[in-house]
């Protein structure tokens, strides 16, 4: 055969491959059967009054969701068993993004999950610039802050005005019990994470002094093991730190807890309470998960699609009473720290100290931030005002702390870049002297 | 878990029965076989097609052509070994003709994608066999469900923001005698800082009292001067500057909700006033009579009130004050409890009935839940269907806007009258989409002639119910599915209050309504 008719013979082959993909794909490909799309071809192939204006019908995107990269950095517990179903009791113990993989990958034929057994940190831009849509169903507002500072971080401007195409949506999805809540983040566009933050209010830890010297609830009995108990008495040897998941560890917590209550007469100290208390467990179901997983799913499926408009933007479910769904608008934050890329404004008088900056960003409601790192441009070279996460700069650093922003050197207009955990960006403040 | 060890027991104990292996049916089995539902039997007379395993995380393209009932078993069983998966490859419809008894054996049936003629059949069996039914159906991007039940009774409810019981308008003996105790004016600050606000309210009232001719902080202006009493007993120090008190700052805080006057609650009243709590027979269910009892106890030993709830909320004190405080209200809830027992007790035995019928764990949970209980009635789909009885206010007060959720419900007994007309649904196929669209469109107007509803139904929905071509996408099918199994587990363990009694979910909007047909 001529050199010439090989590659026009290879060419033929493949658009005959295409073909027996699409719709009722026909063929010996035991990846594909007959009617295998018939139940989502028709919101595809048919326009409708309530389809996006800009949806246009056709029968070449119908592949279903085959590239999927799960990131997850936790293993199997038996406890999950009783809602996540792509868990068995033999996958205890093996991470959650393979076991899932392997399952998914397994049952539907065509489709390939990539595992990342890390945490969304430990990845990258690069990474994350991948993908098309990104959904979350994290265990934590501080994780779920980075994902969205994450994005944002993608999103490119061209003279202040945003390239529609560097946005990646983002649909977050959290349950608690019977209540969940499902949204769609379109990054730079509606509101973020960050926008909304007051939505999640802070969560209350008892206080010190109750936990010390005035129990009350058996809850407290429990903390006071956890918090004061275990570091004194190192019951496992020194610098073991207190397993929630370890039985033993769990029934040490319990027989003091109960001593405890026993002393103050009061009732009410299990076991399971106990490892609740340690754990944080937040009571979870399979069925409230499971409609807030769907409500997601719909809205990956109307973006990848564009055959619907997303949810705009949020939807709220509760099932205690019956089924009460809310859905709303949220409004993006004029000034918000992570998507507005205004300044933040830091109003302050000289003669505050550089503890009272710390507490603002701390105890701010639309902050939260955890445990941030001030630093600031003096005399041309980078300073670092305070930092907290490494032991050796924060001993050099916390005498700061007690000196005064004109001591520190600070002037107004003074840029601060802050760092932190619920962003994988700093945040830039400008500093306001007011009298 | 959320509903108790209890509630796990009467989920282990469960027998619910799906009928067709769709997405939507072993979506929903899928969340009630995690958490342990004691079996399951799936009853579906079809075979199982490409279609299927397209839309159903439960079967595999090998199972094509096999019998779909068993294939979802076997993919279900899986998820949890302690489950106990049955099947019947039969259709509901030849079960109905020849052995309609076989429905008696179940907690719960759930039907889902059902021809109107079976769910009707199937609704009146049920309902004469007092076997609750909870119809589910995705059509396209609407999702449905309808809960068929005579009484459904509620001990615990577990509502999301109940008020607390603690009698401050009108103090019990022993509560009276324990705020007695108190002299805030004598105490060291370290007391009086950690005295629980409920004390501090109490004595704070009796000033206002002596002050008020009697009588409690009625109105806003009243509250807020009573507000600025209490703020006025907090301790200053040498400088006159005011204490850090925080009770003192519950106790203001608290001033809103403290003061409400202690009464039955509505829902409580309608329970006493029904007449199955009024009649009790030896047939009577535990609730009715325990309901009796409680009722019999609020006309004499507790002089309008219920039985005292027993529990107070955390608050800043010592741990003795604290202690001490929740005993006095523990201890009266557990008298009361007595009292009620009493009660139940005579009434078991004027009927033949002994006293152990009914243990002392049930009466206290009911005693401790009296404020908080519910009686559901769901209309048989009978009554929602006859011209005589059909709730045409509702669907007419709805339709005032015509996007409501409601024409949902219309469209569905719509293309059910287009498939009794047509053994079809509209537009399954393309080439059918535009003529079904007229078609439907007279299924529409006769079903609105016939009920003599005077409203308008948008061209625009019947279009996209024919562009729906009866489809049953997975994520719709998913959502439903968490939806409808936490409504069987509210039905099974009587814990929580399912709805009343037609839901309808559309994933277009992501909006959601409820409604009483």
């Amino acid at each position: 055969m001529a050199e010439g008719e090989e590659p026009e013979k290879k060419r033929r082959r493949i658009e005959e491959l295409n073909e027996n993909m699409v719709v009722d794909g026909g063929s010996v490909d035991h990846t594909e059967w007959q009617g295998r799309w018939d139940h989502l071809k028709k919101f595809l192939e048919r326009a409708g009054p309530f389809t996006h204006p800009d949806f246009e019908p056709s029968t070449e995107a119908l592949s279903g969701f085959r590239h999927i990269h799960v990131v997850d950095m936790d293993t199997i517990d038996v406890s999950n068993l009783n809602r996540q179903f792509l868990f068995r009791p033999k996958d205890v113990g093996r991470p959650k993004a393979e076991v899932a993989a392997d399952f998914v990958n397994g049952r539907v034929p065509g489709c390939n999950v990539v595992p990342h057994f890390k945490k969304i940190q430990d990845l990258d831009e690069t990474f994350y610039r991948q993908f098309h849509i990104v959904v979350c169903g994290l265990d934590s507002v501080v994780a779920r802050r980075w994902m969205n500072g994450m994005l944002l971080s993608l999103l490119i401007y061209e003279d202040g005005v945003l390239d529609p195409s560097s946005i990646i949506p983002l649909i977050d999805g959290g349950t608690e019990g019977f209540k969940g809540n499902a949204r769609v983040i379109l990054p730079g566009m509606t509101a973020c994470i960050d926008c909304t933050l007051e939505l999640y209010p802070p969560q209350i830890n008892f206080p010190m002094c109750t936990i010390a010297s005035m129990p009350r609830l058996p809850e407290h009995c429990v903390e006071y093991v956890r918090i004061l108990l275990w570091p004194k008495e190192k019951p496992f040897g020194d610098g073991v730190a207190l397993d929630g998941d370890d039985p033993t560890h769990i029934q040490w917590v319990y027989q003091k807890s109960l001593e405890r209550a026993a002393e103050f007469s009061i009732t009410g100290v299990t076991y399971r309470l106990t490892q609740g208390v340690v754990k944080r467990i937040i009571p979870a179901v399979a069925s409230t998960n499971a409609v807030i997983a769907a409500a997601c799913a719909t809205e990956v499926f109307k973006i990848a699609t564009s055959a619907y408009v997303p949810l705009n933007n949020y939807l709220v479910f509760n099932d205690v009473d019956g089924l009460y769904t809310y859905t709303f608008e949220a409004e993006r934050k004029e000034n918000c720290s992570a998507c507005s890329q205004v300044p933040q404004d830091l109003q302050f008088p000289p003669s505050a100290k550089l503890q009272e900056i710390l507490d603002y960003l701390t105890e701010n409601a639309s902050l939260q931030m955890k445990s941030p790192a001030i630093t600031t441009t003096l005399d041309g070279k980078n300073k670092t005002l305070y930092l907290q996460t490494v032991a050796s700069i924060e001993e050099r650093t916390r005498p700061n702390l007690n000196k005064t922003l004109k001591e520190l050197g600070l002037v107004d207009g003074q840029e601060l870049a802050v760092a932190d955990v619920t962003t994988p960006q700093t945040v830039l403040f400008k500093l306001n002297f007011i009298s | 878990m959320l509903w108790g060890d209890h509630g796990q027991e009467g989920l282990e104990n469960a027998h619910v029965c799906l009928i067709n292996a769709t997405a939507t049916g072993t979506e929903i089995l899928k969340n009630l076989v995690l958490p342990g539902i004691g079996a399951f039997t799936i009853v579906d007379g079809h075979k199982v097609s490409g279609e299927d395993v397209g839309n159903n995380f439960f079967l595999t393209s090998s199972s094509i052509g096999k019998n779909r009932a068993q294939a979802a078993t076997e993919l279900l069983q899986e998820l949890n070994s302690d489950v106990s998966g049955n099947f019947v490859e039969e259709s509901p419809d030849k079960l109905l003709d020849n052995d309609p008894e076989f429905f008696h054996r179940f907690s719960l049936v759930i039907g889902v994608q059902l021809p109107e003629s079976t769910c009707l059949r199937l609704g009146s069996v049920l309902w004469d066999a007092g076997v609750p039914f909870l119809v589910c159906r995705t059509y396209g991007l609407i999702g449905y469900m309808r809960l068929i039940v005579k009484e459904h009774t509620v001990i615990e409810s577990h509502p999301d923001n109940a008020l607390e019981d603690l009698r401050l308008d009108q103090p019990f003996t022993e509560l009276k005698h324990h705020i007695e105790s108190y002299d805030l004016d004598s105490m060291e600050k370290k007391d009086h800082s950690h005295t629980p606000w409920i004390i501090v309210v109490a004595k704070y009232l009796e000033k206002w009292y002596s002050e008020h001719n009697s009588q409690l902080p009625k109105n806003y202006k009243e509250k807020e001067a009573f507000r600025q009493l209490i703020r006025e007993g907090i301790l200053t120090n040498e400088n006159g500057t005011p204490e850090d008190e925080e009770n003192f700052e519950e106790a203001i805080k608290n001033v809103n909700t403290a003061l409400n006057p202690t009464k039955v609650p509505s829902a409580t009243e309608d329970i006493f006033n029904a007449e199955q709590c009024e009649n009790i027979t030896s047939q009577s269910p535990s609730f009715w009579v325990m309901a009796h009892g409680v009722r019999d106890f609020v006309r004499n030993e507790g002089n309008g009130k219920l039985p005292v709830r027993g529990t107070i909320p955390d608050m800043i004190a010592d741990s003795d004050k604290f202690i001490k405080l929740q005993n006095v209200y523990r201890d009266k809830a557990m008298k009361d409890a007595a009292v009620v027992s009493k009660h139940v007790e005579a009434l078991l035995q004027s009927f033949g009935k002994p006293p152990e019928s009914i243990s002392e764990q049930e009466i206290k949970l009911f005693c401790k839940n009296a404020a908080f209980l519910r009686v559901v009635r769901c209309r048989s789909l009978a009554e929602e269907y006859s011209m005589d009885t059909f709730n045409k206010d509702e669907i007419t007060s709805c339709m005032d806007s015509a996007d409501s959720e409601m024409v949902l419900y219309l469209m569905l007994r719509s293309v059910d009258r287009f498939y009794q007309q047509h053994s079809r649904y509209p537009g399954v196929y393309n080439y059918q989409v535009e003529e079904d669209i007229n078609k439907l469109k007279l299924c529409v107007n006769s079903l609105l002639q016939e009920y003599s509803l005077n409203v308008n139904v948008k061209d625009d929905y019947i279009h996209e119910f024919c562009r729906y071509g009866a489809a049953e996408p997975h994520t719709v099918a998913a959502f439903l599915g968490g939806s409808a199994a936490q409504e069987a587990i509210k039905i099974i363990t009587h814990q929580f209050v399912p709805f009343n009694n037609t839901f309808l979910y559309n994933a277009m909007s992501q909006t959601s309504a409820t409604f009483q047909l």
